[in-house]
């Protein structure tokens, strides 16, 4: 398959603005990474918008409403909601746009304005809703995070202090991105002596929810040789489905597939990560640098293994060790993290882009991995929508 | 709250358990070609591999093993009805062994967390969520540890 060329990238910081409006998020965005690719907004010829569910239809049809406000330009604009992978699958739809020879420059955007607290449901009249089922029962998001931290505990050993670590790493990294919304360095002491929410995880453990926006800017190789020589790549872009049967109980659901008829190969995220290393042609091995799906410390731990960073067990041995800080061998989540980030769901995967491209290029300052060259993103939403990018400088 | 004598006892969700408080059970249904067990009810087969289409309603087992649990310490967002004051609640999963297969639930009320060990025999019961203005039980399943603990 030829490369596609990432050219410009552009966020609006992680934040809570309860007075504007989700379209300002996405705007901000679009134009610092119109500004970035050195482009005009005419320049772009193919739009793909990432949905928000808490603002209503303008919000489902939030790629149009950018549209509109940077100026109808008469060119294609998709709307689309994949749950927190959506801004893997806006680059998967966008690049597939160029590899079909369709057209040149694409843009991905996506921007979320969330309310405050708890996710909840989307009201809706159908008695059979299995996520109004769910919040019935009292299962929150953090609900699932803390039965799959409980179990970690069992299977490996973790300790309370192992889940508290990743935080407070996490929280060295994010100080120093400007468009981080916690900018804290925690300490352990603190992060323990937080309330617990869901447990084992305490309140600094799990993700908050945010407003903001990022804006990804591709083109054609030949578009970008005229005006880089060294360009960004998109290396893989894994936004694949489940495998039946899906055996571990994953939001929305209350129930998993029976292993009965089928035992599954593998976990889904493992399988996404898998995908993409072979559209890659590498290995975790190859990695530089990776922005993991953070909505709690101990998920942090479980991708070290889905991805292939260590064996099973093994991640918080990886922790220890320092060798996912800054410093360390693969320094995982550079920007902070969704720790320090907060959950703007349609765009986060698009948020991890834009930190993968400035590693990529040197110019991510003081939280800068030497030399990196490979970097990975991860995602994981509702109702099966996880997603692997994998970039190569 | 209207008088007691109209107070009805309503499942939260139709369809996915049985009401019956001695002997209750999930509803689920498999498939007559794979025999693979769909709780809730599959509408047809989801095994890509299979082309069944026929499912027979069956009773999900009552009895399995705890995989996990956690507790909550904050207030849900509605439609979740806390008691006044709201309490700390727990959420386990547990591990079917014939159905294979996993399924959620609060914990039963009057058990403690403290008492939960990972992989413990615990059994399904149906109990009221919360009551409404019109002194109405909404019942769900919940799952209780079994008082005599096998191997």
């Amino acid at each position: 398959m030829r490369d596609v060329a990432i050219i410009g990238v552009g966020m609006h910081p992680w934040g809570k603005w309860p007075e504007k409006k989700f379209v300002e998020f996405g705007l901000a965005a679009v134009r610092n990474a119109l500004e970035d690719a050195n482009l005009k907004w005419t320049d772009i010829q193919f739009v793909v918008g990432g949905s928000t569910m808490y603002s209503g239809t303008p919000g489902v049809l939030d790629g149009s409403c950018l549209a509109e406000e940077m100026g109808w330009s008469g060119i294609p604009v998709i709307n689309h909601y994949n749950a927190c992978a959506t801004g893997a699958y806006s680059l998967d739809i966008a690049r597939s746009r160029i590899l079909a020879g369709l057209c040149d420059v694409t843009l991905c955007v996506a921007m979320d304005s969330t309310p405050k607290g708890f996710f909840g449901p989307t009201e809706t009249k159908d008695p059979k809703d299995l996520d109004m089922l769910r919040f019935k029962m009292g299962a929150t998001n953090p609900t699932y995070f803390g039965l799959y931290a409980r179990r970690r505990m069992e299977e490996y050993g973790t300790t309370e202090a192992d889940l508290a670590k990743v935080k407070v790493k996490n929280s060295h990294h994010g100080i120093h991105n400007p468009y981080a919304r916690f900018r804290k360095e925690f300490t352990l002491e603190e992060v323990l002596n937080s309330p617990m929410v869901a447990y084992p995880l305490r309140l600094y453990e799990v993700c908050a929810t945010s407003d903001g926006g990022a804006a990804v800017i591709l083109s054609s190789m030949e578009f970008a040789r005229r005006y880089t020589s060294h360009p960004i790549t998109i290396a893989a872009v894994s936004a694949v489905s489940p495998q039946y049967p899906d055996a571990i109980i994953n939001l929305p659901r209350v129930s998993t597939d029976s292993t009965y008829s089928v035992v599954p190969e593998r976990r889904y995220p493992k399988y996404v990560a898998d995908k993409a290393y072979e559209e890659a042609g590498i290995g975790p091995e190859d990695l530089d640098l990776a922005e993991l799906y953070d909505l709690s410390t101990a998920w942090e731990l479980d991708w070290y293994e889905y991805i292939g960073l260590c064996k099973p067990g093994d991640a918080e041995r990886l922790l220890n060790d320092g060798e996912t800080a800054l410093g360390g061998k693969i320094p995982t989540n550079t920007s902070g993290g969704l720790s320090s980030f907060g959950e703007a769901a349609p765009a986060q995967a698009l948020a991890q882009v834009c930190e993968l491209v400035w590693q990529l290029r040197g110019a991510a300052g003081k939280r800068q991995v030497e030399g990196a060259r490979v970097a990975l993103g991860i995602n994981f939403g509702l109702q099966g929508n996880c997603s692997c990018l994998i970039l190569e400088r | 709250m209207s008088s007691s004598s109209q107070a009805r006892k309503i499942p939260v969700i139709e369809g996915w358990f049985t009401m019956d408080e001695e002997d209750p059970h999930l509803i689920g249904n498999r498939c007559k070609v794979c025999g693979d067990y769909f709780f809730p009810k599959a509408y047809s087969c989801r095994n890509p591999h299979c082309t069944g289409t026929e499912l027979e309603e069956i009773s999900i087992s009552r009895r399995g093993r705890l995989w996990s649990y956690t507790i909550n310490y904050y207030l849900p967002p509605t439609p979740y009805v806390p008691p006044d004051p709201f309490v700390p609640y727990t959420i386990v999963v547990v591990e079917l062994k014939k159905e294979k297969l996993m399924v959620m639930g609060q914990l039963a009320n009057g058990y403690d967390s403290e008492q939960l060990k990972i992989g413990m025999e615990i059994e399904l019961i149906v109990e009221p969520l919360f009551k409404d203005d019109q002194g109405n039980e909404h019942f769900i399943w919940k799952w209780k540890p079994m008082a005599r603990q096998g191997l």
